[in-house]
């Protein structure tokens, strides 16, 4: 602290002070000023199990709950790589295709013989390389991010096509090596198969990512950059190392997805993940994190996530009951994004009235 | 014993066309609060600009604790423990006033090193005590108020240890309680020996906080006085002079019959029961300072912003005026105080900036009829004496001067009648404002009425037929041309 | 004051946009002259008359695309739109008591009306970013495709809607007459129009064109409404091309679209671009793909091209732009 005199002593907060801080203080912070999506997101997901559990047999099972979470780690890990790309106020819809080019490597690398570690570091230089494309391309070249990632998004589904075609082994893309699928199928305890490992991934990947966002530098940088890039500059941050960097995070979460699918499947095709950046984007939308950067955590990001999971499997469970076409899924899905980006556009604009002065 | 923070020897800066400053001379001392007045263009902001490192000087000196020193970025004058907190102010609106003040730099815990956000927050609270304000540091800086922003913004120079401080009309949007609490605060960095360059045009501020006093005219600098041993009439007249008399034609119209009436224009906590009418002929002038709500009046007026309350007569009749469409249709044309973002599309044409108001108008069908546009703009190029190497030219690479009479020219091709003139000769070169005051008494002699929202008084005095005041969202006076003076307006307007 | 209305955007600054079409048709000239050297086939009537129709069916999108972006705006959701009305068309034509064909075509139609129209209103009512807008849209919409035909392929083998798709008039293929009166149509709109420079004007500055009395909503909203109209007549063509209506149309032919306007010299940031510069760019990816196609390339090989092709185009316009700054 820069020296200050006696005023110091008179004003410090002393540690009793801070504890004041009520719990009516800190509901009226999340409710009123609206700054976390996660009530609402809850009391909606409460509100879906409850219309599912209803509705049809057998969602309330714990076979079911299974089923539900071996879907969405794939869509969770690709969700924390978009919201450091929508914090920093960027966005990149080539994750889908990042991850279906990854899933063919390693198809590809295992029919080549390389040893399961060694696939894993191939995928994660996947992605590494397709985010610093893109992260070069847009802070260096200049190119807004939309366009940018649509054109690597053609780009790696392309490649992926074109690897999966000329080896014609690998027409199905299975895969053997154990060591490799127990990536995704470790269980805890191995015997009783409780818990699956993939669960564990999304746990630990959150909880860091969530304290990395909240308590380093690295973190708080990116909200700043996504907040106010000029005032940002000023303050001394690299904005284009920081944008950079959330691009290559997005493209390496993208790859890691891509290992887990597969060694779900064992299967490694080349139209892994096809449409997946509508569902992460949703989610990572819906979860409160603005399009406009600077805002948003990953709380709400993991609860949209078992939303989307939980409406994805109760559709599935709605058609057997009901006779609703499952296909009524990608409608409802992009019906959610709207959603999602109204409730956003909504909150801006109560912010903008808000701050309306005299001139 | 030299106490000089700043000195900024014989600065010069030309932009093309333009000299902007021309060997400017200004000192800072340690402890000092020193006003810099001038009307506008006369050359403060871009000084300033120089001073923050956002402009390069052209000639001159800027030497910081006797060491002369250069800027090549904003980065560079920080590093020299200056801050500019500018009116639009430069938050982090999504973090906590905490983030702000100490962003880029936050707090860490040992070891570890993440962010100690107890220190952070026990920090910010130190600061923002140095300045004797208490705020709660955890809240989200967009839902402060501008004068908690502006707080936030202080407390981060403060910590930058910003040994000059720089305030862009700071006073602007505030209110009585927050700018005796401003020049709490200020005088509270007075003693901490920083030294604060303050901006404004509100003479009775100036006299209360400023120890001297600088005036800039016309890029020049005309004289530098202690506060105390000037006085009103003195500051005024450096900051006018006297030649400008002679831009003014001689407002010589006879009126006719009124035109539009405003009655009871109301926005809840902006602007209270405004009313006033305009008749033929007539320049009616609405003077006041930054935020009186002179801007709202006006934005409400045309259809731009919602009203709660209020009505419109146009000659006599009612009208409903929600829309800028709606207000054209009522033959009212409105002048943008900022002609690059409402007024003109840079990347288009002269010629199709001319008939954006009127597409509808230009031929009977659906496709427009080429030769009737360009006839129409070729004539009011000659009419409002627009410099354009052709009608094809982009607007983007005229002079200002030349675009805003190209958004003049736009009204006038609307053929509108009621004209609200917002700055209409801001930022722009002698010769055009001369042409624009022509083309205003041309306009009056054809019975057109004109309202004109300006800051500058030589301009109100000369081209007004009636002024009226507008000070924290009311009227506060109205004047003939006769009973004008500045004092009386600048009174009116900073009750 | 002479101008050569047909070569360029309404109220433009002629140099520099003249001379980069005039590049891309030069472009043009000798991309076809190699492939017509490099592949005997290339040549052919067949050839030549399929390659057109494929890119007057991604054509006639990438026309009102041209619009939609010259005002500043985007819709990705072409493709969908495509395949939902290529779906609904063959779904009612296999009905048990199926309507007249007229009325199924005009039900297409009005398919891809309503798409546009939820387009328009919604991103001007709620201001939204029309991107992540339309992205939602095209989910929508390709997902009632599956859920109108369970995901399967309907046939459609049906006189009239295959003479959109395939039929020819003076041996000119239909839809190409088609693509060249959307075309021509487009053109004239946007260069001698007073709504299109209305367009023009609200991709320059919007807030400025408010100020100016301009109804921006309405343009807004009608352009978006032409281009769901639009894509559902390419559906038509492509359904009857294929004579089949399928969810999977489509799928990914808005980069396709986007690319063409880009290389045509339309900026995303609006305000600036040409109906004939996407007519350029449309021609020459339809050339490049089918000249590789002839070559030997297959179409995984093309996907990969189509990527890059789009991110160098737009870093060139990029780096120029800058340069003269």
């Amino acid at each position: 602290m820069k020296g200050v005199g006696n005023i110091m002593t008179d004003n410090a907060v002393s540690m009793e002070e801070e504890q004041k801080r009520t719990i009516k203080d800190r509901v009226t912070e999340v409710f009123v000023y609206g700054k976390s999506m996660a009530p609402a997101l809850i009391i909606l997901l409460i509100l879906l199990i409850a219309f599912f559990g209803i509705m049809t047999p057998n969602f309330l099972t714990y076979t079911n709950f299974k089923a539900i979470i071996s879907n969405f780690p794939i869509i969770a890990i690709m969700s924390v790589g978009m919201t450091f790309v929508l914090l920093i106020g960027g966005l990149d819809i080539s994750v889908g295709s990042i991850l279906g080019f990854t899933a063919v490597n390693v198809a590809l690398f295992h029919h080549i013989g390389f040893p399961a570690w060694a696939i894993v570091l191939v995928c994660l230089a996947i992605g590494t390389a397709f985010g610093s494309f893109n992260g070069v391309i847009i802070t260096k070249v200049g190119i807004n991010p939309v366009i940018t990632t649509l054109g690597t998004m053609a780009l790696a589904r392309g490649m992926a096509s074109w690897f999966a075609l000329d080896i014609e082994s690998l027409k199905l893309g299975r895969i053997f090596d154990q060591k490799f699928l127990l990536i995704a199928r470790l269980y805890l305890p191995q015997d009783k198969q409780i818990i699956p490992i993939t669960l564990i991934y999304v746990i630990v990947l959150y909880t860091i990512m969530s304290l990395v966002l909240k308590y380093t530098d690295y973190g708080r940088k990116v909200y700043a950059v996504g907040s106010n890039e000029y005032a940002a500059r000023l303050a001394g941050i690299n904005i284009n190392r920081i944008k950079f960097s959330s691009y290559v995070m997005s493209g390496i979460m993208a790859s890691i997805a891509g290992m887990i699918l597969v060694a779900q499947l064992s299967l490694g095709r080349d139209d892994a993940g096809l449409g997946s950046e509508l569902e992460v984007i949703t989610a990572v939308v819906l979860g409160g994190v603005s399009l406009a950067g600077g805002k948003g955590n990953l709380l709400g990001v993991i609860i949209s996530v078992i939303i989307l999971g939980v409406i994805r499997n109760g559709m599935v469970h709605l058609k057997e009951a009901i006779g609703i076409s499952y296909y009524w899924r990608e409608v409802v899905k992009g019906a959610i994004l709207i959603l999602a980006i109204s409730i956003d556009a909504a909150r801006l604009m109560a912010v903008k009235k808000r701050q309306v002065v005299r001139q | 014993m030299d106490n000089r923070l700043l000195e900024m020897v014989d600065i010069t800066k030309r932009f093309p066309g333009v000299l902007a400053l021309e060997r400017v001379n200004f000192d800072l001392k340690k402890g000092e609060v020193h006003g810099l007045l001038g009307e506008n263009g006369a050359g403060k902001s871009t000084l300033i600009k120089i001073l923050a490192g956002d402009y390069s000087k052209d000639e001159g000196e800027i030497i910081i604790n006797g060491e002369n020193v250069e800027f090549y970025s904003p980065s560079d004058s920080q590093s020299r423990g200056i801050s500019v907190i500018y009116q639009e102010l430069n938050t982090l609106d999504t973090l906590s006033v905490a983030e702000n003040i100490f962003v880029g730099n936050l707090p860490k815990k040992k070891g570890l090193r993440t962010v100690d956000w107890k220190t952070l927050n026990r920090n910010a609270k130190t600061v923002l005590g140095r300045m004797l304000v208490d705020i709660n540091p955890r809240r989200i800086v967009g839902d402060l108020t501008v004068h908690e922003k502006q707080i936030v913004e202080i407390a981060k120079a403060i910590y930058k240890d910003a040994k000059i401080l720089v305030m862009d009309e700071p006073t602007a949007a505030l209110g009585e309680k927050d700018t005796v609490s401003l020049f709490n605060i200020i005088r509270s960095l007075k003693l901490q020996d920083v030294g604060v360059i303050y901006i404004s045009h509100r003479l009775k501020e100036v006299f209360e906080i400023t120890d001297r006093v600088t005036v800039l005219r016309d890029g020049r600098l005309i004289g530098t006085e202690v506060t105390a041993e000037t006085s009103r009439g003195r500051l005024i007249t450096m900051m006018v002079g006297r030649e400008l008399k002679d831009m003014y034609p001689k407002r010589d119209v006879p009126f006719g019959k009124t035109l539009i009436e405003v009655h009871n224009l109301t926005i809840r906590g902006i602007i209270e029961d405004i009313n006033f009418d305009v008749r033929e002929g007539e320049i009616v002038g609405l003077f006041g300072l930054l935020g009186s709500g002179r801007q709202n009046i006006v934005r409400a007026l045309y259809g731009i912003d919602e009203k709660d309350n209020g009505t419109i007569k146009i000659k006599g009749s009612p009208v409903f005026i929600d829309t800028p469409a709606q207000a054209l249709l009522h033959n009212i044309g409105f002048m943008p105080i900022d002609r690059k973002l409402e007024g003109l599309a840079l990347t288009m044409s002269v010629f199709s900036n001319i008939t954006m108001a009127h597409i509808d108008e230009l031929g009977s069908g659906y496709f427009i009829d080429k030769n009737l546009e360009m006839e129409q703009s070729q004539k009011w190029v000659n009419d409002v004496n627009i410099k354009t190497p052709s009608l094809e030219t982009d607007v983007n690479s005229l002079s200002g001067g030349n675009q805003q009479k190209i958004v003049l020219a736009k009204l006038l091709e609307t053929g509108s009648n009621i004209f609200i003139m917002n700055e209409p000769t801001r930022g722009i070169d002698v010769g055009a404002k001369v042409d624009i005051y022509q083309m205003m008494e041309n306009l009056c002699e054809k019975g057109a009425g004109i309202i004109m929202i300006s800051s500058e008084l030589p301009e109100v005095l000369a081209m007004s037929d009636r002024i009226i005041t507008i000070s924290q969202g009311k009227i506060t006076g109205e004047f003939t041309r006769k009973e004008a003076t500045q004092e009386k307006l600048l009174q009116a307007a900073t009750v | 004051m002479a101008k050569n209305i047909t070569a360029e955007s309404n109220g433009e600054r002629q140099k520099t946009r003249l001379s980069s079409t005039t590049i891309l048709f030069m472009f043009l000239v000798v991309m076809v002259a190699s492939f017509a050297v490099l592949s005997k086939d290339f040549y052919s009537v067949y050839n030549l008359s399929s390659m057109l129709t494929n890119i007057s069916f991604s054509g006639i999108v990438a026309g009102t695309l041209t619009l939609v972006m010259i005002m500043g705006g985007l819709d990705i959701s072409i493709g969908g739109n495509i395949a939902l009305t290529s779906c609904l068309v063959a779904y009612l034509y296999n009905l048990e008591n199926p309507p007249h064909i007229a009325l199924i075509i005009l039900i297409g139609l009005l398919l891809g009306t309503a798409i546009g129209a939820f387009n328009g209103f919604i991103i001007t009512r709620l201001d939204l970013n029309p991107i992540i807008t339309t992205l939602g849209t095209m989910a929508m919409t390709r997902g009632m495709g599956y859920v109108l035909t369970q995901s399967r392929s309907i046939l459609i083998l049906e006189n009239v809607v295959g003479f959109i798709g395939r039929g020819s008039i003076a041996k000119i293929p239909f839809p190409l007459i088609l693509f060249g009166v959307i075309y021509t149509i487009l053109a004239v709109v946007m260069a001698r129009s007073k709504f299109g420079r209305k367009i023009y004007c609200i991709g320059s500055n919007q807030e400025a064109a408010r100020l100016s009395g301009i109804n921006v909503r309405r343009v807004k909203f009608i352009t978006y409404l032409v281009s769901g109209i639009a894509a559902s007549l390419s559906g038509l063509i492509l359904t009857g091309q294929t004579a089949v209506g399928m969810p999977q149309h489509a799928n990914g032919s808005e980069l396709d679209v986007i690319t063409a306007v880009l290389m045509g010299g339309t900026s995303l940031a609006g305000g600036k671009g040409s109906v004939l510069g996407t007519l350029a760019g449309v021609l020459i990816l339809g050339v490049l793909y089918n000249g590789f196609t002839m070559i030997g390339f297959r179409y995984v090989h093309i996907r990969v091209f189509q990527g890059a092709i789009l991110i160098l185009v737009v870093s060139l316009y990029e780096v120029r732009d800058r340069k003269r700054f």
